[in-house]
């Protein structure tokens, strides 16, 4: 309804201010190509569904069936809606018209760069730069010379030297790229080339993509704008849409779409390989929490007590009762539990010597900067390396902290403390790992964050004769809130996606001695990859994210009730 | 206004009559391929054109960069002499962070994955159950291949038929080598500690777990770092100590986990008194480091240590069988890995053409001349007498059968 009465008003206007022959003129027949153009593909898009849909032996998979489905709906409607609307010269067919064609376009151009092997080729080009790296740096060398030559001429342009060194430049990287292409070989591609253009389909698709560029600027040009009547506020919308466009996409396409498809798979009992693909509701997700107490007559019972289904997770006794608490999915519980301690140990470790740390190196003490590039490195190393190098020192043979140890008559020779292979240093060891990586950058965010404290508090503070503790524990530290707020946020969400540095570390697998080293994405990436259940191991991902995300809420609800309540002083 | 809207409903009419009514494949193709390249182009690419030139990807997992380079040299000579109708590309997979099978699965799962590629022999079933390799029986029927050339131990499981509970009519695949464990012995740390030679005592039929105990409490008794054993934690030295006291992980049928017999019981509790009386490296650390370093007497592994040990030890060292269990046997494992097809490969005839070219004697001599493998029983019997398995006088590993 609101569509009719923007048309309308849209029509009369235009009427006013521009001839209702403008049709006639050459504008006019571009736009009824235009709206043939979309009509056509309109018919594409039917072909496309019922194509999608057909069965017998070609019968797509499931997925791509109904996902081609509604592309082509989609794609239909948006067709017909823009071809009704070019001819009702509708003010809305303009940007509905553009994002049509600009995305047919970029679908229509990836296309023809897959069917002519350019994505391929590009590997191809990586190997022949390879092959003919040589011509290639002759090729550099001549071309620095003509630069060279160009800077000296500048100053003096009748001088002879440069004029030979140019000539001798152009001359050298002419006959260098004469090498460069014997040498790299292009004739694979050009054939490759060649080949495509032959392809009906590879013609059809540089066809397309011509086809939908040109629709896209004829709809982008000012002539069009003016036709239908757009506002400035309309065209810039516009332009910002298509300037955020490539990063739009690629959030949508890499980021959104595998988001909400993770959640969807999570209902359903899905195997890596497909064999297996049934909707089970809630069932991952009940599996994944299931948790059982039962009352025991014994200390130390098994599953004998626990419903079917259920493996121990712990026994308590609690003044004189015996409990058992079971769970479906021990191993997830395991590594929850596991991932709460490593968060209460490794969020103060990492933060904590930071924001001390990041006080001493804020003072103008000489060779401060040197030292706050020292306490980065670990930050930028490699967690890979980082954890291969770790488990070198945390090795109880042949490791350098059980050596030192030794050393200090701590331990003995050939008995030193298995740091990754005791359950109950495992742990910890990854948590000394970790904290060790993140704090250097803690430390730079807190000192960013020191630029900002009004030097007179300090003043003020040495007036009233405050020492150096009260200034840190009055001053510094409610100065340094927004910061201690962000760095324990981003900390700890680091610390709940513990995967890399005990997938490296651990002894002697993964999960550690008797589950110790367990984390949620470990055991997320074991359930999707080793035991090939993709829809268990989304269900755990949306449990994890459910769980940090719960824990980040919280921390921001406390943030702001200490801001309005005034904070901490 | 009124001329667009007619042409717009003649077209749909006109899309969806032609659409429902021609309903015929050619029609549609036709559509698709000269229409709608767009959304159709991924489904419609690499067709598969009579006469096109054949490439054919394969994967191993080398253990490192050299082994890499062996079998892309071999990659190429087999490339060579196929001529121009058949292309080979190898890839190395990786070894390091990475789980290899995972990845391949992966990869089978999207599509990607190579033609032909190499897998353990403990991978073969759980590959087969889910569908992921080719039965090449009824290929290797047509070329008339003879599967009896093969060692009898991995043509058991690679001509498992699953329905039957037997071996049958199928093939999964041809092994690319066989291995056993062996005791790899440092000894000048066994003479220092003045504890009897296990070769010796291998050779007069006494090396059993006593004397074995004998050996590795002498070496921890020299104090300091040294250790009398080492082993990695994994399913392979476990499994020695409970199937040398006759025990299994497995009843006969595999339908029935068996590690509380009494045997089993039985040989775990010797691989704890072992650790308890501090005659081995902690459970759980690499072993390869200490041993090599030349602190451990005696190292439990499978040839793959042979590279490590001959550059970085730099003490007299060999190699012994195991001991002998309360059981009566040595207990030991057969390692094999086979090379098998992709079930979704294009090229399957091609894809197992490799797969007979890889496993030919010549090719495995090939191999193990180039540096891979170094130690290792080639799979095929009867070849070349193997006369590499002893590199510099160092036996890695004791075949099960030989010719």
């Amino acid at each position: 309804m609101s569509d009719t009465i923007t048309t309308d008003t849209a029509d009369s206007a235009d009427a006013e201010a521009e001839p209702r022959n403008a049709l006639g003129t050459g504008l006019g027949r571009q736009l009824k190509l235009l709206s043939l153009w979309h009509l056509v593909g309109a018919a594409v898009s039917v072909v496309g569904i019922l194509l999608a849909r057909r069965g017998g032996d070609i019968e797509l998979p499931w997925m791509p069936r109904y996902a081609l489905q509604g592309f082509f709906s989609f794609a239909f409607v948006a067709h017909m809606a823009s071809a009704y609307g070019i001819g009702a010269r509708a003010r809305w067919v303009r940007p509905l018209s553009l994002a049509v064609n600009y995305l047919l376009t970029l679908v229509a151009a990836a296309a023809t760069l897959h069917l002519f092997n350019a994505f391929r080729a590009l590997g191809d080009l990586g190997e022949g730069l390879y092959k003919a790296f040589i011509p290639f740096g002759v090729i550099c060398v001549g071309l620095l010379w003509v630069l060279l030559s160009g800077q000296m001429l500048t100053n003096r342009p009748t001088a002879v030297g440069p004029q030979r060194l140019r000539t001798a430049g152009w001359s050298v990287a002419g006959l260098a790229s004469v090498w460069f292409v014997l040498k790299a070989d292009p004739s694979g591609l050009i054939l490759s080339i060649g080949d495509s253009l032959t392809r009906p389909l590879a013609l059809g698709a540089i066809a397309l993509t011509v086809g939908a560029a040109l629709a896209t600027r004829l709809m982008w040009s000012r002539a069009a704008a003016k036709h239908f009547g757009s506002t400035r506020a309309t065209d810039e919308a516009l332009s910002g849409l298509a300037f955020l466009s490539p990063n739009l996409l690629g959030f949508l396409i890499f980021f959104a779409f595998p988001l909400l498809f993770s959640l969807w798979v999570s209902f359903f009992d899905w195997d890596t390989t497909n064999t297996t693909r049934d909707f089970i509701g809630l069932e991952n997700y009940i599996r994944a929490l299931s948790i059982d107490f039962a009352h025991s007559s014994q200390s130390n019972s098994g599953t004998e007590v626990l419903k079917g289904g259920y493996q121990v997770l712990a026994n308590l006794d609690w003044f004189g009762q015996h409990w058992v608490i079971g769970a479906r999915d021990v191993e997830f519980w395991l590594s929850l539990k596991n991932i709460m301690v490593f968060l209460l140990l490794a969020v103060p470790l990492a933060v904590l010597p930071a924001l001390v740390l990041s006080s001493v190196l804020a003072s103008k003490l000489p060779g401060m900067k040197i030292f706050r590039t020292i306490y980065f490195i670990p930050s930028v190393a490699g967690v890979i390396g980082v954890a291969i190098v770790w488990g070198q020192m945390f090795d109880a043979t042949i490791g350098w902290i059980n050596y030192l140890l030794d050393l200090l008559g701590v331990s003995e020779a050939g008995q030193g403390q298995g740091w990754l292979t005791q359950p109950d240093t495992a742990l910890l060891a990854m948590v000394i790992v970790f904290a060790w990586m993140s704090f250097g950058f803690n430390t730079v965010l807190y000192l960013a964050g020191h630029q900002a404290i009004p030097k007179e508090l300090y003043e003020a503070a040495e007036i009233d004769g405050a020492n150096t503790w009260q200034i840190f524990r009055r001053i510094t530290v409610p100065q340094l809130r927004n910061t201690t707020f962000y760095v324990v946020i981003t900390t700890s969400i680091l610390a709940l996606q513990l995967f890399d540095i005990v997938w490296i570390l651990a002894r002697p697998i993964a999960g550690g001695p008797n589950f110790a080293t367990q984390t949620p994405v470990l055991t997320l990436y074991q359930e999707a990859f080793t035991n090939n259940r993709q829809g268990y191991a989304s269900s755990l991902a949306w449990v994890l994210f459910i769980i940090i995300f719960s824990f980040t809420s919280f921390q921001f609800r406390r943030q702001r009730d200490e801001a309005t309540s005034g904070g901490v002083s | 206004m009124q001329r667009i809207r007619k042409i717009a409903s003649a077209t749909v009419a006109l899309s969806l009559v032609a659409a429902a009514c021609g309903g015929s494949d050619d029609a549609a193709d036709e559509s698709a391929t000269t229409d709608a390249p767009a959304a159709d182009a991924p489904a419609a690419d690499e067709p598969a054109a009579s006469g096109e030139k054949v490439t054919i990807r394969w994967r191993t997992r080398p253990d490192n960069d050299a082994e890499a380079e062996v079998y892309g040299t071999i990659s190429d000579s087999i490339d060579a002499e196929n001529g121009d109708a058949v292309s080979l590309t190898y890839e190395p997979g990786t070894t390091d962070g990475a789980n290899y099978q995972d990845q391949l699965i992966t990869e089978i799962a999207n599509g990607t994955a190579p033609d032909v590629f190499w897998i353990p022999g403990t991978d073969i079933a759980r590959f087969q159950s889910a569908g992921l390799i080719l039965d090449l029986a009824p290929i290797a029927a047509e070329d008339g291949f003879d599967t009896g050339e093969f060692y009898p131990e991995p043509m058991y499981h690679l001509t498992f038929d699953p329905d039957a509970g037997a071996p049958g009519d199928k093939l999964w695949g041809l092994p690319r080598d066989v291995s056993t464990f062996a005791m790899y012995l440092n000894n000048d740390l066994i003479a220092e500690a003045g504890a009897d030679d296990p070769r010796a005592l291998a050779e007069a039929g006494e090396w059993d777990w006593a004397a074995f105990a004998e050996v590795a409490t002498a070496v921890s008794a020299l104090g300091g770092e040294n250790k009398g054993f080492a082993m990695d934690a994994w399913w392979g030295p476990i499994g020695y100590f409970i199937q040398a006291a006759g025990g299994s992980f497995l009843n006969e049928d595999g339908t029935e986990c068996t590690v509380d017999s009494p045997e089993a019981i039985a040989g775990l509790t010797q691989m704890k008194a072992v650790y308890d009386g501090g005659l081995a490296v902690a459970y759980g650390e690499s072993g390869e480091a200490p041993w090599k370093a030349g602190t451990v007497g005696m190292f439990m592994n499978g040839r793959w240590a042979t590279p490590g040990a001959r550059a970085d030890a730099n003490f007299n060292w060999d190699v012994v069988q195991l001991p002998t269990g309360p059981g009566g046997t040595q207990g030991n494992w057969l390692f094999w890995g086979a090379y098998v097809v992709n079930a979704n490969t294009e090229s399957p005839s091609e894809a197992f053409d490799l797969v007979q070219s890889l496993t030919t004697a010549d090719t495995q001599a090939s191999i193990s001349e180039l540096g891979a493998n170094f130690g290792q029983a080639p799979e095929r019997r009867c070849s070349r007498g193997l006369p590499w398995l002893h590199p510099a006088g160092k036996r890695a590993s004791v075949p099960q059968r030989s010719c």
